[in-house]
């Protein structure tokens, strides 16, 4: 089923001025619920605009993008907000937990703003991190505090996933591994997952897999047997 | 280029990245500065204007007045002076000019010591024949009543109370014989008080009239030529009706032929020492540079004793002068304000520079680690954030001198200029203690910057680049967090951060601490002296107006006049007058004797409704300064004889200090119940300064003051601190303003990160401000409720520093003070908050989120 839909979005900084960047110019795709879908590019080329937009953490300066029959490029600030809060899990490079929760916190804070959210305990534990509810993401490694992120993103109970270079601070173990549970919650919970990445290894998981190329898409296919995150050589 | 160049290129960009934050400390360096600085610049301004004053009128040191003339003591006081100093004579003798009370003061020609200055002059003036009055005289203070103004050529009425003029029966019975003149009242010398008249020759200034004519007596200067002209035009105009011109001349030249015959004038007006009129009673003394007035004093003194006859009424030096107490007194204010107050605004700003520049700090823990990797060595690292901050603080310092010496000294100015004559205001820098500021300041906030940046420089550089760790501990697997909403996890949030930023945390409370007490402590000041002049005039000074009479009046004498005026309904006599209050040997005070006409609850002074008739009361100040407490003996004077009674109660009051002892009391003895005053109360639908201006009619009205004069005139002696206490105030608000704004803006740019994370969340701008707005304001309330009593003692030590010999400081801090001062701290602190937090919208998510934590 069609979920997502994007034509003709771009997104140009220092427009009409000597320094003007095309970021993103003319884009277009449409994804389907519960697709696990990989933008791949290279540095530069556009996909954490097309992310931030994706997100509703910046404004378009044109085109559709069209969430559940709304176009989300037409909201106003408040209205980006509240599709952030209702229908986005973010999960990023960084983390980004808030030091003074825990574990456990972090994702009960997502749940307290959410519609409609799943258990934070339950989701916690989904992560394999029920052991470490109460601690602190600075007593936490960095793949346990990516996979306290992703339950944080989707205790949420989001339409969309949206992870930048999720595995980018992480060896390629535990990156593996943070492929592999985004993965699994994606077909567990329905949802549809995108990650932005420059790694090329992780588009071998992809069910869609998007390449950006100087704020262009060059391709958009349909892998038909995407591997499994283990079954990839990282 | 070298590390050097690249390093002052990193300080440049950093101060420009930070620019609110330095902005901040520069503007609290400067705020403490400007007024630390500003206030001493004043008090060594003020003084050194002062003292300018004195030196453009070569004012004496030492004022030594007699109760006859001698003529062995001019030369008796020349021999002890020698080449000390030099001498010269005058004769003083208190008068009245209008309404104004002043000191006229009679010369054998120009004067070379107290002599005036920036004289307005007419033709008519000239060395032998003036009559200058001070350029002030007549102008009066703030809501007076003018009674006279006078110009340069106008006229001039002085009334000199005959009783002065010693031996004046000898010579006067010679005049008295000459039938022209009428034998009764209407006999100008055989009334009570002589009446003059003169033109005014010359505006002056004079250092002995150094606070304006409004708020003291003021000398008017007139030579013995002119005296002596108004004398005679007074007998001319004075004879009886209906003496044709001629006799009337003839008359006069008789008189001159009396006058010289007896020594008293000579024909072309120069004094006479030989004579007994207006000779000279007052012996002025300039010593030279360095000589000790003390020794000459205490020689004078030794002299008076050793006649047979000793004449002397009081010798003086500088520190004994009225008008120099007064200015002196404000003297010292200025210079004690400079030290404690400015001293906590001080600590305050360092307090806050401390906090913001640890954060700074810790903000660059990563650059540090890449300057390490990159093989800067730790003290050029150092120097960076040290110079950094020197610069920073530096401009704040330098700021707050420039600024400081311009404008507080400008502001106390426009209280002294109502006061005092001064010359013109100049730029005065206390060099010393400006230096010692800058240094000070510099050198705490150096060090304060190396304790901080040395632990994060004193880190390996992997140490440095990874995230500082949040060191909390973790609960114990049986404790679960609660559920809860959002409210419950951003009070966890808020609690947390307080709890890692300990440090921060208490620096935080402190700073607002120091704020709500500095404001508590402003508005205390205020609040004790409005408190005082409320207590005195509710029970020492209840009557509605205060009469004083320019001699000893009984009741009797003065019962008729003052019942005649319409609407004066009671009356009670009452004498103020300087007394030494001793309670055993060497604790004696000069201060003052209240003799109350009335007794018990009857009198005005209500300080002690129940005092048995045979017993005294004391004033809180008294029994401090002599030890005296109930049931104690203690001894007192009054004119010249001195007293012992029982103290029956110390009374607590603010201006009314001294002793107060019954006018029909016992202890008195045979006094003769002749008082200096009368408090008068009036009728209904009558107005204060109706009955206040007709009785100032009567011939020995000195002054009548209505409460509302009273409550001025305290006001006036208060001005000082008053000004001074505006003062720091506002900078107390603008402190606290600018503490709280950099606080708001410390946290707001700390938790931006955060703030990114909640918005990406979806959080709303309500929901993103509320951790952060509890969190400050958890601790500002901590640092206001801690302030607001802090602000108690604080108040009090200011107090007790600031002591005014006059008054005696009844503690004392309205409900409204504190009040004004939580709002000033603890609204302003949610204001500014609020809208820092609610700036959410600008913050750039993707920015805040990409950067590594």
């Amino acid at each position: 089923m069609e979920q997502i839909t994007v034509s003709h979005l771009s997104k140009i900084y220092n427009q009409g001025q000597d320094n003007e960047v095309r970021a993103l110019d003319d884009v277009s795709f449409t994804l389907n619920e519960g697709e696990f879908v990989i933008i791949l590019g290279a540095s530069g080329a556009g996909k954490s605009t097309l992310l931030n937009l994706l997100g509703g953490m910046d404004n378009c300066t044109s085109g559709e993008y069209i969430v559940g029959g709304e176009d989300i490029a037409k909201y106003k600030p408040s209205k980006l907000s509240l599709f952030r809060r209702r229908d986005i899990g973010f999960v990023f490079q960084f983390y980004n937990l808030m030091p003074n929760l825990t574990a456990l916190e972090n994702i009960e804070l997502a749940a307290s703003v959410a519609k409609d959210p799943f258990d934070a305990k339950e989701i916690l534990k989904r992560v394999g991190l029920e052991k470490r509810a109460n601690n602190f993401p600075s007593q936490l490694s960095g793949g346990e505090q990516q996979r306290v992120a992703i339950a944080r993103a989707i205790v949420k109970n989001p339409k969309l996933l949206l992870c930048d270079e999720p595995t980018g601070a992480l060896d390629s173990k535990t990156g593996a591994s943070i492929i592999e549970l985004l993965n699994e919650v994606a077909t567990e919970y329905k949802k549809t997952v995108i990650i932005v990445t420059h790694n090329s290894q992780i588009s071998e998981c992809a069910q869609r897999l998007i390449r950006i190329r100087d704020g262009k898409i060059a391709n958009n296919e349909i892998i038909e047997n995407p591997l499994k995150p283990s079954e990839v050589k990282w | 280029m070298s590390v050097h160049k690249v390093l002052a290129k990193i300080g440049l960009r950093k101060i420009r990245d930070y620019w609110k934050r330095f902005l901040a400390i520069i503007a609290i360096g400067t705020i403490a500065v400007t007024l630390f600085v500003g206030l001493m610049a004043n008090a060594e301004n003020f003084s050194g204007r002062v003292e300018q004053t004195f030196d453009n009128g070569n004012m004496a040191d030492l004022w030594v007045t007699t109760l006859s003339h001698d003529k062995r003591d001019e030369n008796a006081i020349k021999e002890i002076v020698k080449e000390k100093g030099e001498v010269e004579s005058r004769f003083e003798i208190m008068g009245q000019a209008g309404h104004h009370s002043v000191y006229v003061s009679i010369t054998d020609g120009e004067p070379a010591i107290s002599h005036p200055f920036d004289l307005q002059k007419s033709p008519s003036d000239s060395e032998d024949y003036f009559v200058r009055i001070d350029e002030t005289l007549g102008t009066a203070s703030e809501g007076d009543t003018p009674a006279n103004t006078y110009a340069l050529g106008g006229d001039l009425s002085l009334t000199i109370d005959m009783s002065t003029f010693t031996a004046r029966s000898s010579w006067l019975s010679d005049l008295l014989g000459l039938d022209r003149f009428y034998e009764d009242e209407k006999n100008p010398l055989k009334a009570k008080n002589l009446e003059l008249d003169f033109k005014i020759t010359a505006l002056m200034k004079f250092p002995e009239n150094i606070a304006k004519s409004a708020y003291n007596n003021s000398t008017v200067l007139i030579s013995d030529k002119a005296f002596h002209k108004a004398f005679d035009n007074m007998l001319y105009w004075n004879m009886k009706e209906g003496v044709p011109e001629e006799e009337r001349l003839s008359e006069m030249a008789l008189i001159h032929e009396i006058l010289t015959e007896a020594s008293l004038f000579q024909g072309d007006g120069t004094l006479e020492y030989g004579g007994r009129l207006l000779c000279p009673n007052q012996y002025l003394i300039k010593l030279n540079k360095g000589e000790d007035s003390s020794l000459i004093k205490n020689d004078v003194n030794s002299y008076f004793k050793s006649k047979s006859a000793n004449n002397l009424l009081s010798t003086n030096d500088r520190s004994d002068m009225p008008f120099v107490i007064t200015v002196h007194n404000d003297v010292e204010q200025a210079r004690n304000f400079t030290f404690l107050f400015p001293f906590v605004f001080f600590l305050v700003a360092v307090l806050v520079i401390l906090t913001t520049t640890s954060q700074i700090i810790l903000k660059e823990r990563q650059q540090i680690g890449t300057m390490k990797a990159l093989g800067l060595k730790r003290s050029e690292i150092m120097s960076l954030y040290v110079l950094i901050t020197l610069a920073v603080v530096g401009i704040g310092t330098l700021l707050g001198e420039i600024i400081g010496p311009l404008l507080i000294p400008w502001i106390m100015d426009k209280k002294y200029a109502i006061i005092y004559t001064l010359p013109k205001l100049g730029y005065v820098f206390p060099w010393l203690f400006g230096l010692m500021t800058a240094l000070g300041f510099l050198l705490i906030a150096g060090g304060v910057t190396y304790l901080i940046a040395r632990k994060e420089i004193s880190l390996k550089p992997c140490e440095s680049m990874r995230p500082r760790p949040m060191i909390m501990k973790s609960h114990s697997a049986k404790i679960r967090p609660k559920k809860g909403g959002i409210i419950f996890l951003s009070f966890k949030m808020a609690f947390r951060n307080m709890r890692k930023d300990i440090v921060k945390s208490i620096m935080v409370i402190i700073g607002i601490l120091g704020c709500t007490a500095l404001l508590v402590c402003g508005f205390g000041i205020e609040d004790t002296i409005n408190y005082g002049i409320k207590h005195d005039m509710d029970y020492g000074n209840s009557q509605d107006i205060s009469l004083t009479f320019s001699s000893l009046k009984t009741k009797e004498e003065v019962k008729d006049d003052l019942m005649a005026i319409e609407g004066i309904e009671s009356f009670e006599m009452y004498t103020r007058s300087t007394s030494t209050i001793d309670y055993e040997e060497g604790h004696a005070v000069d201060s003052f004797i209240f003799i109350l006409g009335n007794v018990g609850k009857e009198t005005h002074m209500k300080y002690v409704p129940d005092m048995p008739i045979d017993q005294v009361a004391i004033s809180y100040k008294i029994s401090e300064d002599t030890g005296a407490k109930a049931g104690d003996n203690v001894t007192f004077t009054y004119s010249n004889r001195t007293y012992e009674a029982k103290v029956y109660e110390v009374y607590e009051a603010f201006f009314y200090n001294g002793i107060i002892v019954y006018g029909d009391s016992p202890v008195l003895g045979d006094w003769g119940k002749g008082y200096l005053g009368a408090n008068i109360d009036i009728a209904k639908g009558h107005s204060q300064e109706e009955i206040r201006d007709k009785l100032l009619n009567l011939p020995y009205a000195i002054q009548a003051q209505t409460q509302n004069d009273w409550a001025r005139s305290i006001s006036d002696v208060m001005g000082g601190i008053l000004i001074m206490t505006t003062a720091v105030k506002v900078f107390a608000i603008l402190l606290a303003n600018t503490v709280l704004f950099n606080l708001a803006l410390m946290n707001f740019q700390d938790r931006t990160r955060d703030m990114a994370t909640l918005k990406v969340l979806g959080f709303n701008k309500g929901e993103i401000a509320f951790p952060l707005i509890f969190e400050m304001m958890v601790l500002v309330s901590i640092g206001v409720i801690m302030g607001l009593f802090a602000g108690i003692p604080f108040h009090q030590g200011v107090l007790a520093l600031n002591k005014v010999e006059l008054v005696h400081y009844i503690y004392h801090i309205d409900p409204l003070s504190f009040i004004l001062s939580f709002v000033l701290t603890f609204v302003v602190a949610l204001l500014v908050n609020t809208f820092y937090s609610f700036q959410s919208d600008k913050i750039k998510m993707v920015e805040s989120l990409k950067s590594v934590e």
